[in-house]
């Protein structure tokens, strides 16, 4: 069993449901491959520091999970290639995965939303 | 960001570090006054002098040591530091971070720029002033409109005036 992090993109002109759908489409395909959710972040609607697929904007979310094998991780990514809300995805082993929220949603907690992406689109 | 201004690179302390600094040797005269004009009463290259900068650049590595944040690809504040103002990844001479650690912090801002937290370039030619020596488009000689009217040029050439003024 090896932990993963997976962070994805979902493009901003879609209703904001869509984001949990995504989510929980994650969790389906972990769980068919009897794998775990151990953690999962919404970072929100933030502004990409480049456009992707003409997008400025996304709504990230970001999942610790665990899976067993190679198949689960490629299905899982296959399915993420598939679909059309997700515009970009990146999914990293780590060692564990911490219980902690992550450094984005510590950085996002100190100060006002939105605001962290300004320095960079600049 | 900008970082900060590194010390004087070895110019001046070379030369006045070396050999009869005080007595000004006639060949020497003006190497020795160019680059270390400031520290002119003390012929040594004098490390006190240099200021704060100097010192910090003796820092270690701002990853190693037991309160080192770790090196993660969605603390992008934190990578931010790393990164030129021009978005590029800063070399190791300048931060200070030891290789296995620039290891991970290289591997971490591209991770962050897939995710599109970083970017991968910064363009500022907005802010650039404008590039001196080049004219706007309508004056440039090779614009067409000024082609038009200089085709006719032998025959302007013999009824040019020119001589005329310069005789009185």
């Amino acid at each position: 069993m090896a932990f993963y992090e997976l962070t994805t993109i979902i493009r901003p002109d879609v209703p904001t449901t869509t984001v949990d759908a995504v989510a929980d489409k994650v969790a389906d395909i972990v769980k068919k491959h009897k794998g775990k959710v151990i953690k999962a972040e919404q970072w929100g609607l933030r502004t990409l520091a480049y456009p992707i697929k003409k997008h400025k904007k996304g709504y990230y979310t970001m999942a610790g999970i665990s899976l067993t094998g190679a198949a689960a991780l490629q299905d899982l990514e296959y399915q993420l290639k598939l679909s059309d809300e997700v515009i970009r995805f990146l999914t990293v082993k780590v060692e564990e995965v911490s219980k902690e929220p992550s450094a984005m949603l510590k950085a996002k907690n100190r100060m006002g939303e939105g605001e962290m992406s300004d320095g960079l689109s600049a | 960001m900008a970082m900060e201004p590194l010390p004087p690179r070895k110019p001046a302390g070379k030369f006045s570090g070396k050999g009869k600094g005080g007595k000004k040797g006639a060949p020497r005269k003006s190497r020795e006054d160019g680059p270390s004009g400031p520290f002119r009463g003390n012929s040594k290259y004098t490390p006190k002098l240099l200021g704060k900068a100097y010192f910090q650049r003796r820092r270690g590595c701002p990853f190693s040591g037991p309160k080192a944040p770790k090196i993660d690809y969605k603390d992008v504040r934190m990578l931010g530091k790393y990164l030129s103002d021009y978005g590029k990844i800063l070399p190791r001479h300048i931060t200070g971070v030891c290789a296995a650690k620039q290891r991970e912090l290289v591997q971490a801002i591209k991770r962050a720029r897939m995710l599109a937290l970083m970017p991968f370039t910064i363009r500022s030619d907005a802010e650039r002033p404008e590039r001196p020596g080049r004219p706007p488009r309508g004056d440039r000689p090779d614009f067409r409109p000024d082609r038009a009217e200089r085709a006719p040029r032998e025959e302007r050439a013999p009824r040019e005036p020119r001589p005329a003024p310069a005789a009185e």
